[in-house]
């Protein structure tokens, strides 16, 4: 009968445990799916503002935010949090924190409803090209008049010279053609293919001293059919395109040996103009002015004159206005953005934006999290719970907050690195084990060896389902070894305790000696599903253990361990007990707050309760002192 | 003593085959799990390809069954099983924004 009854304390004890521990499984899956879940919603709401972000840069924040939260809605998940990622002062994506509620019961922590957030940043790129068979397209947002005529010639400057055409596709882009650019883009449109003859035909002769900006000025207008032109810029200055092999340039009206003048009716009365320092800049510069003017409205560039000067030297390294801009700015995205906000939407297919997720931020301290939404986010990792609210205050709580604390640390080294160390680590402590319990202090022997059994099982179990479906786990140089001295020595240990479960004295040790030898036996039937490759203990090659061999292996880690549960039963009680003192600790922190408010509820009434008595003494004494008209 | 030793190895034997049969409703709830962490997986690196335009890798395709109806991604994973059980289908759904 007592052999009987010790033999039910560790079986249940170990149904308690995998009670408790499915629990637990249980729970931390329901808190890890909520954490994926919370991921995806930050991902995709993300992602939404960010392609909203990519089809207009200049879209406000707050429908930027409605995009992420009807993402994250759609996903399962609430925005929380949400600000615009900003580089160079411009756009360039957005960091949203998602939550998600998980709802679930913990061993020792009973019922929680967890806010599990996530954090995820998605970034914009912007690109943009010119057509080359094209002119560079203006946008002068609205302007109009000599101002942005002379605007629309200077937007030009730097562009190849090509006699004869209106564009890159006729093959050209002449004097007279630069000048019919302008106007047009202007909004004041020459008729017909003006040549540099047909604009002096049109125009009213002024003189020199009356040029104004807008004007045009003529060489060979002596021969009443001049072959060139230029565009008289103020200040000046002459916007030309000179030449086969130049570019648009901008030159002294002095240099040029103009001879004729004239105006034309198109660009308007010659008025008096406000003052432009954007155009001063640009055109004293030799850069185009419009996409001096997109740096300033969109606050890349504050000063005029520098910004001029930045773009006319990046021009004369490269003649592509998209290079030199990226060259200027230092990034192709905020070129892409000047380009877009200088051309208007003449670039057309020519501005493009793609959307990634970036990496996340690794996690600040609390003091360092100003200025990232990242500071006020404890981030989910991919396969632990990121437990929040009341899990602090349980004991489940505070073991999910450590293991998350040192999930992160590891993942704050790096990925690789920190999985080289595990595996280090890994090993190394098994190896200890295998040491201990071979050669330790004889206390020691068992609960190594017990413990290393649990070890290979747990890890024997993760690889086959790892591996399920596949056809196996490839050993080969050190794992191969490790693998071929396991087959020995599961193999030997099956022998000797057969041996000893056959001439054991009591029942205890029959029994557990058997389940000694029998998941041994297992252990190397596991690892011999691998083939006769196991059996050399020197050759080189490799071999695959399919998952089948992996779940055996694992079985009879499992059967070993409970073998040494039946021989040292003491273990499963002083487990018990342990978990009892624990369940017990968990449950008076709990209540901890429950039972002060009782305390502080009943101390309160007894004084109350005294108070009242002693109020009550004192009124009757006072009445009994009254004198009263009988006595 | 003969009774005892009779009680002993059914108690073995019971208590190995339940054993036993613990260990593989573990192994497949451990299957099981695995297979949705897969699909939640899948379906978040598929929604993050959709929304970024980029092309779904075959590997995927491979591992999963991918529909796409609309905004909605379905994606169902089919779990490992021991033999003589049923096949398990875990299905994730993502909406692409």
């Amino acid at each position: 009968m007592s052999e009987r009854g010790q033999l039910s304390i560790p079986a249940v004890g170990v149904l308690l445990l995998l009670v408790l521990a499915g629990a637990l499984l249980a729970y931390l899956t329901r808190v890890d799916e909520a954490g994926a879940t919370a991921q995806r919603a930050a991902d995709m709401a993300a992602l939404a503002a960010a392609q909203l972000l990519a089809d207009d840069p200049v879209v406000p924040a707050a429908a930027l935010r409605a995009a992420a939260e009807r993402a994250a809605e759609a996903n399962g998940g609430t925005v929380t949090g949400f600000r615009v990622l900003h580089r160079q002062g411009l756009p360039s994506g957005v960091e949203v924190v998602a939550r998600v509620t998980s709802g679930g019961s913990a061993p020792g922590a009973g019922a929680r409803r967890d806010q599990v957030p996530a954090m995820s940043r998605a970034g914009v790129t912007y690109s943009a090209a010119l057509d080359p068979a094209a002119f560079r397209p203006v946008d002068l947002h609205g302007a109009r008049g000599r101002m942005a005529i002379v605007a629309a010639a200077l937007a030009q400057v730097g562009w190849p010279y090509v006699w004869g055409g209106e564009s890159r596709a006729e093959g050209g882009f002449d004097c007279s053609g630069l000048v019919g650019f302008a106007y047009t883009a202007a909004g004041h449109p020459l008729s017909g293919r003006p040549t540099a003859a047909s604009l002096w035909a049109i125009g009213q002769r002024v003189a020199a001293a009356e040029l104004a900006p807008g004007d045009l000025v003529f060489l060979g207008a002596a021969s009443g059919a001049p072959h060139h032109v230029g565009l008289y810029a103020g200040q000046g200055a002459v916007v030309v395109a000179p030449h086969t092999g130049a570019r648009v340039r901008v030159e002294p009206l002095a240099a040029g040996g103009w001879d004729g003048y004239a105006r034309l009716a198109a660009a308007g009365p010659a008025l008096p103009a406000a003052p432009d320092p954007v155009l001063d800049a640009a055109r004293s510069a030799g850069a185009p002015a419009h996409a001096v003017a997109a740096e300033l409205r969109l606050g890349l560039r504050s000063d005029p004159r520098r910004a001029a000067l930045e773009l006319a030297a990046a021009l004369r390294r490269t003649e592509d206005l998209s290079d030199a801009l990226a060259d200027q700015l230092g990034g192709r995205s905020a070129a892409a953005l000047v380009l877009r906000d200088a051309s208007g939407p003449a670039l057309g297919d020519g501005f493009r934006a793609a959307v990634r997720l970036l990496p996340r931020p690794q996690p600040r301290s609390r003091s360092g999290g100003a200025g990232s939404l990242a500071g006020d986010v404890r981030m989910p990792v991919r396969g632990l719970p990121a437990a929040a609210g009341s899990s602090r205050s349980s004991a489940a709580g505070a073991a999910l907050h450590a293991g998350e604390t040192v999930a992160r640390s590891l993942a704050r080294r790096g990925t690789r690195v920190s999985v080289q160390a595990l595996a280090g680590l890994r090993n190394a402590t098994r190896l200890g084990l295998t040491a201990v319990s071979l050669a330790g202090p004889e206390r020691w022997r068992d609960p190594a060896a017990a413990a290393g059994s649990a070890w290979d099982a747990g890890f024997a179990a993760v690889e086959a389902a790892a591996v399920w479906g596949s056809a196996g786990l490839a050993l080969d140089g050190w794992a191969l070894l490790g693998a071929r001295l396991n087959v020995l020595a599961a193999g030997l240990s099956a022998g000797v305790f057969g041996w000893a479960a056959l001439t054991a004295r009591t029942r205890r040790e029959r029994l557990g000696d058997g389940l000694l030898a029998t998941g041994s036996a297992l252990s190397a039937a596991g690892l011999l599903t691998a083939g006769g490759g196991l059996v050399p203990m020197i050759a080189a090659g490799a071999v695959i253990v399919p998952p089948v061999g992996l779940a055996l292996l694992a079985t009879g880690a499992v059967v070993c361990v409970a073998g040494y549960l039946v021989l040292h039963p003491q273990w499963c009680r002083s487990g018990l007990r342990l978990g009892g003192r624990a369940l017990d600790l968990a449950w008076r922190v709990q209540t901890a707050p429950v039972r002060l408010a009782g305390a502080a509820a009943r101390a309160g009434w007894s004084a109350a309760r005294d108070g009242a008595g002693k109020l009550a003494d004192g009124v009757s004494a006072i009445v009994d002192a009254l004198p009263t008209p009988w006595g | 003593m003969k009774r005892e030793r009779g009680q002993a190895s059914i108690e073995l034997v019971v208590g190995a085959l339940g054993l036993a049969l613990a260990v593989l409703a573990v192994v497949q709830l451990l299957l099981i799990a695995r297979a949705r962490q897969r699909a939640l997986d899948v379906a978040d690196r598929v929604a993050v390809l959709e929304a970024e335009g980029r092309p779904v890798p075959d590997g995927l395709r491979r591992e999963a069954r991918i529909e796409r109806r609309g905004d909605l991604i379905r994606v169902t994973v089919r779990a490992a099983g021991l033999p003589a059980l049923p096949v398990f289908e875990v299905r994730e759904q993502a909406v692409v924004p």
